[in-house]
């Protein structure tokens, strides 16, 4: 079961992440009466970005984005969601802190 | 090997390496190197025993006691480990330097004095090795000259103070039991009135608090910690400071006792609790001032004041978790403390003597040992999980939301995002950013820097990983001390309502590091280009020095520094102002004239004669 939890949350986070930054785009046009981007908008600028060659200042620089991301992931495992929470029993809540 | 055997070698080896510094320099280092690693071995051989009451002389008809138990092998394998490497960081750092021999027969004379300390069974050793300390650490501060001299008696001023109080404690102990043994005078004090025992904990108070840092009594700290020399600097911080952390567990569990200490007082006016707060004030305050500080020993000077607020708060919560993470944080905080006043050092030596933070920048790439043990460091001094300081902070957290005190749990974590503030002001301004011209040719640092850093930094990453090393040996304190045992396991913790599992974060984050790097691998591979390469919307890229982190908190710094003001310094300059006056309003009355010394003569004979006439008393 945690197993399966650890596999799963972060696909499902970042789905869920992604749709809400795609809806949040589609309502803020609609308050200013425009029409909007689709709501894939989000995966397809990843798509974008990922093909498009970027420029690094060091070895720090590069780490800096690896991390963050690598934080961001093992945080996703510290939440709960609704009951299921894969790893609270390594530490809880404070680990993200 | 019996435990003076243990003294007589730590300070015969001291006057030895004086000595022997005389006939050759070369002898003399390696003779100091070898007799505080031959410390280090004696006292991990005791791991483990105890040694009740080993008598070894009389004084004043008071029998002197030598003692081990856990807490003062604990503390003394800490002194020792992190003597060594201040000794081994030293070899090349006060080389060049006058007065080397009277350096090392006091550093070594400072790690002998607080062995002392903790091993010693009654209250008289106790003092005297506690003035060995205060005395050599005296020499040490000022030991550049300048002003360090200044420091340096503002340090032994306050320590005066201290060591007065604590001879009060000593004297009414002494006057009320007929004996200063620490294991009699326990039996005492559990059936002492309420009103003795706060007197008697204020007064330690005082004496601790003064050694400690705690709030009131901190002013001498920034400025010795500054002004000594680097090596010093990170024995002063890591664990000469923790001497008032030991006083307090001794006076607080030892002595007075676990049952009398919480039951004094009632809810929150009970004096383990106005203790706590005094903890929290003390970490939320230096925090902040050690944010806009520009010197990075000053800073670091800052900072080992409000963490050894962690500390008090720790240990004066009183419940089995906290005083692990109090005791626990002690350690953490000698081993990555240490290691930051070692890399500030190390770069210190090679700038020659440049600590401000402003001018300083883009090192990383001539000194990248030194880097990561200064990012180590700070990751252990914010408690970024897998470091030590998480364990340990996590442990202080838990322990004040489970026992109801949401307030002082604020406190420690608005700590925790000041010390994220400072840590990437020092880490920044020192080592990333642009490198200004005249450290071009800056070469690394010496091996014999970076020995003592490659191993802390090691310490501060193993036993974030697996913290359940130590925490064993603590949690076998909190038992002796009459507490409840906590379910150590190697890789954590399991309290009553969270577990702590390193061994599962560290898991998760290196999976979660390699997929995303291999997600990075998958797209385009980044193209290399020079720090002023910068895309800045057709606007022109500034060539000159932009080092974005110089004056970075002055928007803070504008909002936070009238609520900063030192109001205990300026009182404290203040009284020692008054003081010079007065006395030099007494000195008039010592005119030089023969004539004026007969007037005082009948002036006062006249009084008593005056007075045997109006009331004959005599």
């Amino acid at each position: 079961m945690n197993i399966i939890g650890i596999i799963l949350f972060p696909p499902v986070a970042f789905a869920i992440g992604i749709f809400f930054i795609g809806l949040s785009r589609r309502i803020m046009a609609r308050v200013q009466w425009r029409y909007g981007p689709p709501i894939a908008q989000p995966i397809i600028d990843i798509i974008k970005l990922f093909n498009q060659s970027s420029i690094s200042h060091g070895i720090i620089f590069g780490l800096g984005v690896i991390l963050s991301l690598a934080g961001s992931i093992v945080v996703v495992l510290f939440l709960p969601l609704g009951k299921i929470c894969p790893i609270s029993n390594s530490g809880g809540l404070l680990v993200i802190q | 090997m019996s435990l003076q055997l243990l003294l007589i070698i730590a300070f015969s080896g001291a006057f030895i390496t004086y000595i022997l510094g005389k006939l050759s320099h070369r002898l003399r280092d390696i003779f100091a190197v070898f007799i505080s690693c031959a410390l280090v071995v004696i006292i991990a051989l005791f791991y483990g025993k105890s040694v009740e009451k080993t008598f070894y002389l009389e004084f004043l008809d008071l029998p002197l006691f030598l003692r081990l138990n856990t807490l003062s092998w604990f503390f003394a394998i800490t002194i020792a480990v992190v003597g060594v490497l201040s000794i081994i960081f030293s070899l090349s750092y006060i080389k060049k330097k006058e007065r080397t021999d009277f350096y090392y027969f006091m550093m070594l004379l400072v790690n002998a004095g607080m062995l002392g300390i903790v091993l010693s069974g009654d209250l008289v050793s106790f003092y005297i090795f506690w003035e060995i300390m205060s005395w050599s650490t005296f020499l040490l501060i000022s030991y550049n000259r300048g002003p360090a001299l200044a420091a340096g008696m503002k340090y032994i001023i306050m320590s005066v103070v201290g060591s007065v109080a604590m001879l009060i404690g000593m004297l009414s102990l002494y006057a009320s039991y007929g004996t200063l043994t620490i294991s009699e005078l326990a039996v005492h004090t559990s059936s002492a009135s309420f009103g003795y025992i706060l007197f008697l904990l204020i007064l330690f108070f005082v004496t601790f608090g003064m050694k400690n840092a705690v709030l009131p009594f901190h002013t001498w700290l920034p400025d010795a910690h500054s002004e000594a020399p680097s090596p010093f600097s990170a024995v002063l911080s890591g664990i000469l400071i923790k001497m008032g952390t030991y006083g307090f567990l001794l006076v607080m569990y030892i002595i007075i006792g676990l049952k009398n200490f919480l039951t004094l007082g009632q809810g929150l006016l009970s004096f383990h609790h106005i203790l706590s707060i005094v903890g929290a004030i003390t970490i939320i305050i230096p925090t902040f001032i050690a944010v806009i500080q520009d010197d990075a020993k000053r800073l670091l000077a800052w900072s080992t004041i409000g963490q050894a607020g962690y500390i008090i708060l720790g240990i004066a919560y009183g419940t089995n978790l906290s005083i692990a993470g109090g005791i626990f944080h002690f350690f953490n905080h000698a081993a990555f403390k240490t290691l930051l006043f070692m890399a500030v050092g190390a770069v210190e030596y090679r700038t020659r003597g440049v600590r401000d933070l402003n001018s300083l920048g883009g090192l990383i790439k001539k000194m990248p040992i030194t880097f990561i043990g200064a990012l180590i460091g700070v990751f252990g001094l914010i408690g970024v999980p897998l470091t030590n300081g998480f364990v340990s902070k996590w442990l202080i957290y838990k322990t004040l939301i489970l026992g109801g005190s949401p307030f002082l749990a604020f406190a420690a974590l608005i700590g925790t995002w000041g010390t994220i503030f400072y840590s990437y002001k020092l880490i920044h301004n020192i080592f990333l950013g642009q490198l200004p011209d005249k450290y071009k040719d800056l070469k690394k640092a010496p091996f014999s820097m970076q020995l003592p850093m490659i191993i802390l930094s090691s310490v501060v990453l193993l036993f974030g990983i697996i913290p359940g090393v130590p925490l064993k040996i603590i949690n076998a304190i909190g038992i002796s001390f009459g507490f409840k045992s906590l379910d150590v396991t190697l890789w954590g913790i399991a309290s009553e309502t969270g577990t702590l599992n390193t061994v599962n974060i560290f898991a998760a984050i290196t999976v979660a590091s390699i997929i995303v790097w291999l997600i990075f691998r998958a797209g385009r591979k980044a193209v290399s280009v020079a720090q002023d390469d910068n895309y800045a919307a057709g606007a022109y890229v500034p060539r000159d020095k932009y080092h974005y982190t110089v004056n970075f908190y002055n928007p803070l710094q504008r909002i936070i520094s009238p609520f900063l003001r030192d109001f205990v310094d300026e009182f404290y300059t203040k009284l020692a102002g008054w003081t010079r006056n007065l006395c030099s309003g007494v000195r008039r009355i010592y005119t030089g004239y023969v004539g004026d010394y007969v007037i005082y003569i009948m002036l006062f004979l006249a009084l008593l004669i005056f007075i045997q006439l109006k009331w004959s008393i005599w």
